[in-house]
């Protein structure tokens, strides 16, 4: 036996703080916002390829896709194909990119099996989670280095062209710890007669940890991501079936220090960036339907970066109260040559604090403010009170008034193009200055335990002001007005109330458990300031006859599933078998850039069935396991995002897929 | 054994002529050992002692009395021909050094490190009054293994334990994680480490379950809760073993710290929802104890 096991060292020995404050994940009953939270068992029994998937799991969230290569994701409504009205994180980044400001969630430099969980607060909360943390914030935490050594390899094939693999490593030594990724991911499509939606994805991801000292450490985290990913629609020459191509890569440096007690300052300096090429993009409308003529498509070029600087501290005020604050500034840069006159470059700040005070044992107050200058002109605050009453230990009622606001994203404001070129009408920048929207949302919620039985339940009534939309018709090209000669801009058009109750619970037992929830929300807008063309005579009657405008009232209305659920079943099965079963249902949903003359996207009542034969240990060297997946099992014939008619009743086919892992 | 007779009867006898000289020898330079050697000093201001602090490889001043702070200085002063107090040492760094160098009775004694194995399974019950798997890691099985295991059966536990073999450190963690309620530490450098300790908390805090630690310092870094005494506590129970043989001549026999703490990480018991008693709460739980 060596002589230091019978020393002192092992009580005497300094270790680094792991679990910090910022590392833990707050529990529900302590929470200011309503949180859904998607652990890795859950991500597992879920069987889910892509991570925009793993949503459908959150009460209230639609998850749809204009073609399998570009799901939607988003919470509330008036959701379109871009939704930006969330923040969303991986590790801490904001992985939002302008200039439209909706996340590439098919590029992502990131393993669907890297992720450690994810928590999603659905509520705004930009006191603790940074701007545009507006309907709700999606927090992706991805494995820790320190997963251990040895590897782990992955294929996957299966129906609709599914082609899947992925290898994994991890290691280190005593002060260092890495882990790093490869991935491929493709399938062609769910309906490529139709749409040319397959897509084909190669990715690298690496995430480090270099313990400095027992204060400091220093993380780094890198992913690398290209692929190709189809566009066009069958029958729309201006359309025509071609494959894009997208980079996207990020670098992030973290330096946590933990001072003695439990404070802490984090410090994050993040790059994001996506290149993208579409190269047969039509930008003459008329040629291309008509002759076809190369000369009437041009590639289109896009590239988008953000930078970010964050320093957060986390400050012990006693026993009993504990404050988080800090700042950040941020740029964002893009150019896209046919949308924009020429690079656009943006400089954020932002500083924020909140506290957490625990008032008495049964009482918690969480207060917390954000101010923000976007850069554009726009400053606000966003301040948020939540009150936690803990009637019993395991019972919780919650009362919390929060607001956010997003800030006008670069194709709104300066987007400027040329009617029946980009998109079939132009666009010109607002006339008159944008505002932010801006959210006011008051919940009461409750959060329970009944043994091994966890529930969560909350009402909502949000107010948004000012949403911004397509204000038609401000302009006219050659004199003249005609639906297809025209050109709008963005607006501060609609005011917009957004209520319902929002239903969860977990249910676990020895070697199996169920999560199910439920959600019934109601969406209503009313004009809150006049789309230009009423004043203009001129465009103002032309207008009367396609009903452009208030048609958007009814459309936003229609922008939630009024009833939605999932539920989660999974149950170990003779020492070596699991087998799970997912239900995701929702009522019909219309994305607000598909126009009335199209119809909804029809109720989804879909099964998903989940396989697996352990092969030795599971998690162990030399374990493995074979996984088989059927999804929409029995066929549930829903349709998807329609906004042309050859999109219209594509619907989601069943198919299944076999994976098979081994660790090395 | 007759020059031991006559060593103590010289000990006796200088002590009660002149000033007892105490010659504290450190392990380490700073940290908790240099702060021990200043406690001791504090408390001892009034005794009449005198003190001399040195490091181990140190020309040492004659001594009376020897204090040995940790394993390096128990190791070298083992030899002498001289009273030694051993502080800052693991029972069975003790043990093994009352073995090989065959010292026995009053002139060489130890305030052990650990805590006696009873308290820190009331702990783990006083915190987790509901759990039932107690799982353990170890590299080699510890001395006080046995008892544990004891104990914990008495309480009606179940202990839950793997070696780590050439396996990778993650498979042991993960099976023993799989099947127990909390994992316990014990002392093992080469198993719980500031290199390796990132992994096993992350890990378990995944699993959902606590750790119980055997310092402040695995409570810092995540665990749920430990018992340990501060070097004052031990400075203080030395002070008096110190005064004792100045008046007697006789060393205590080796004996465990009499006073300790309990620190939790409220922290991590919220965020793994568990609700536990305070630490003061805890610590009067474990006192209460036989």
């Amino acid at each position: 036996m060596a002589e230091q096991d019978l020393s002192e060292q092992a009580y005497l020995q300094d270790l680094p703080v792991v679990l910090s404050a910022s590392r833990l994940l707050q529990p529900l009953s302590d929470a200011p916002n309503a949180m859904t939270v998607i652990d890795r068992q859950m991500i597992e029994a879920s069987g889910f390829r892509s991570i925009a998937d793993l949503f459908r799991l959150v009460p209230g969230m639609y998850v749809g896709n204009a073609g399998a290569n570009t799901p939607i994701v988003s919470l509330n409504g008036v959701t379109d194909q871009y939704s930006r009205r969330m923040q969303v994180l991986i590790d801490g980044r904001s992985i939002y990119l302008p200039p439209f400001g909706g996340v590439a969630w098919q590029e992502l430099p990131l393993l669907i099996e890297d992720i450690e969980r994810i928590e999603v607060v659905r509520g705004p909360a930009a006191a603790s989670h940074g701007s545009n943390s507006f309907y709700g914030v999606i927090n992706i935490i991805t494995r820790d280095a320190s997963g251990g050594s040895g590897g782990t390899v992955s294929a996957s094939r299966g129906e609709m062209g599914i082609v899947d693999a992925s290898a994994r490593f991890g290691g280190g030594g005593d002060d260092f710890d890495y882990r790093l990724s490869f991935g491929y991911r493709a399938d062609d499509g769910d309906n490529p007669q139709v749409l040319n939606d397959g897509s084909a994805n190669r990715l690298m991801n690496l995430r480090s940890n270099y313990r400095v000292d027992g204060d400091n450490t220093l993380e780094f985290m890198l992913g690398l991501g290209e692929g190709t990913s189809g566009q066009g629609t069958a029958g729309r020459l201006q359309e025509p079936f071609r494959d894009t191509s997208t980079q996207n890569d990020f670098q992030q440096l973290i330096w946590l220090h933990t001072w003695p007690g439990r404070d802490e300052s984090k410090l994050t300096l993040s790059r994001t960036a996506r290149q993208y090429t579409d190269p047969y993009k039509c930008i003459d409308n008329q040629e291309c339907i008509s002759t076809g003529a190369p000369q009437a498509f041009v590639a289109d070029d896009a590239s988008s970066r953000r930078q970010e600087l964050e320093f957060q501290n986390t400050t012990q005020l006693g026993e009993n109260n504990r404050a988080v604050w800090g700042g950040g500034i941020r740029s964002d840069y893009v150019n896209q040559p046919l949308l924009f006159p020429g690079p656009i470059t943006l400089h954020q700040s932002r500083i924020f604090a909140h506290d957490e005070w625990r008032a008495s044992e049964s009482l918690l107050l969480n207060i917390g403010a954000m101010y923000e200058d976007d850069g554009a002109g726009h400053k606000s605050t966003s301040p948020r009170a939540a009150l936690n009453y803990h009637l019993y230990p395991q019972h919780t009622l919650r009362a919390s008034i929060s607001s956010a606001t997003r800030n006008p994203m670069m194709v709104e404001m300066y987007m400027s193009t040329a009617p029946q070129t980009y998109w079939s009408n132009g666009y010109i920048p607002p006339a008159e200055n944008l505002r932010p929207e801006k959210i006011l949302a008051k919940e009461i919620g409750y959060v329970g335990q009944f043994g091994a039985l966890s529930v969560d339940g909350r009402a909502y009534y949000d107010k948004v002001r000012d949403i911004i939309m397509i204000d038609g018709f401000v302009n006219y090209i050659d004199g003249s007005y005609t639906l297809s000669n025209r050109a709008d801009s963005f607006k501060n058009l609609f005011d917009a109330t957004y209520k319902g109750v929002d239903l969860s619970a977990k249910y676990r037992w020895t070697d199996g458990s169920v999560t199910a929830s439920y959600s019934h929300q109601q969406a209503s807008c009313a004009f809150s300031s006049y789309p230009t063309q009423y004043f203009n005579p001129d465009i103002g009657q032309l207008v009367v006859q396609p009903g452009y405008q208030s048609e958007y009232l009814d459309l936003c209305s229609q922008s939630v599933p009024a009833d939605s659920g999932s539920l989660l079943f999974e149950q170990q099965m003779y020492e070596t078998y699991r087998f799970s079963l997912g239900y995701y249902a929702r009522s019909k949903i219309r994305v607000t850039d598909v126009s009335s003359g199209f119809p909804p996207e029809s109720p989804m009542r879909r099964v998903d069935l989940r396989l697996v034969r352990q092969l030795g240990k599971a998690e162990r060297t030399g374990g493995g396991e074979i996984a088989v997946v059927l999804q929409n099992a029995f066929q549930d014939n829903y349709t998807g995002y329609g906004n042309v008619t050859q999109r219209i009743g594509l619907t989601f086919k069943r198919r299944a897929y076999i994976t098979a892992t081994f660790n090395l | 054994m007759l020059s031991a007779l006559v060593f103590v009867l010289l000990g006796l006898t200088s002590a009660m002529a002149e000033p007892q000289r105490v010659t504290v020898v450190l392990s380490e330079t700073g940290g908790s050992y240099q702060a021990f050697g200043d406690l001791l000093r504090d408390k001892l201001q009034a005794s009449g002692s005198e003190l001399s602090i040195g490091h181990v490889g140190d020309l040492l001043r004659q001594g009376d009395l020897y204090i040995a702070v940790g394993m390096k200085a128990a190791v070298e002063l083992a030899d002498r021909e001289a009273p030694v107090l051993n502080v800052f040492i693991p029972k069975s760094g003790h043990d093994r050094l009352l073995l090989e160098s065959r010292r026995r009775g009053t002139s060489y004694s130890a305030i052990y490190l650990d805590q006696p194995p009873e308290r820190q399974v009331a702990l783990l019950r006083a915190v987790l009054p509901h759990v039932r798997k107690v799982g353990v890691l170890y590299s080699d099985p510890p001395p006080e293994l046995p008892s544990v295991r004891k104990l914990l059966a008495d309480s009606g536990l179940e202990l839950n334990e793997r070696k780590l073999d050439q396996r990778p450190l993650n498979d042991a963690l993960e099976s023993v994680l799989e099947e127990s309620d909390v994992l316990m530490v014990l002392p093992d450098a080469s198993v719980y480490n500031p290199g390796t300790i990132r992994n096993i908390l992350l890990t378990a805090y995944r699993k959902q379950i606590p750790l119980v630690g055997i310092s402040q310092a695995y409570v810092r870094a995540g665990a749920l809760c430990a018992v340990y005494s501060k070097p004052e506590q031990i400075a203080e129970q030395a002070a008096a073993m110190i005064r004792r043989y100045a008046e007697s001549g006789r060393l205590s026999a080796a004996q465990y710290p009499a006073e300790f703490e309990v620190s939790v990480n409220m922290q991590v018991a919220r965020s793994l929802d568990l609700r536990i008693k305070d630490a003061a709460m805890l610590r009067a739980e474990v006192r209460g104890k036989p």
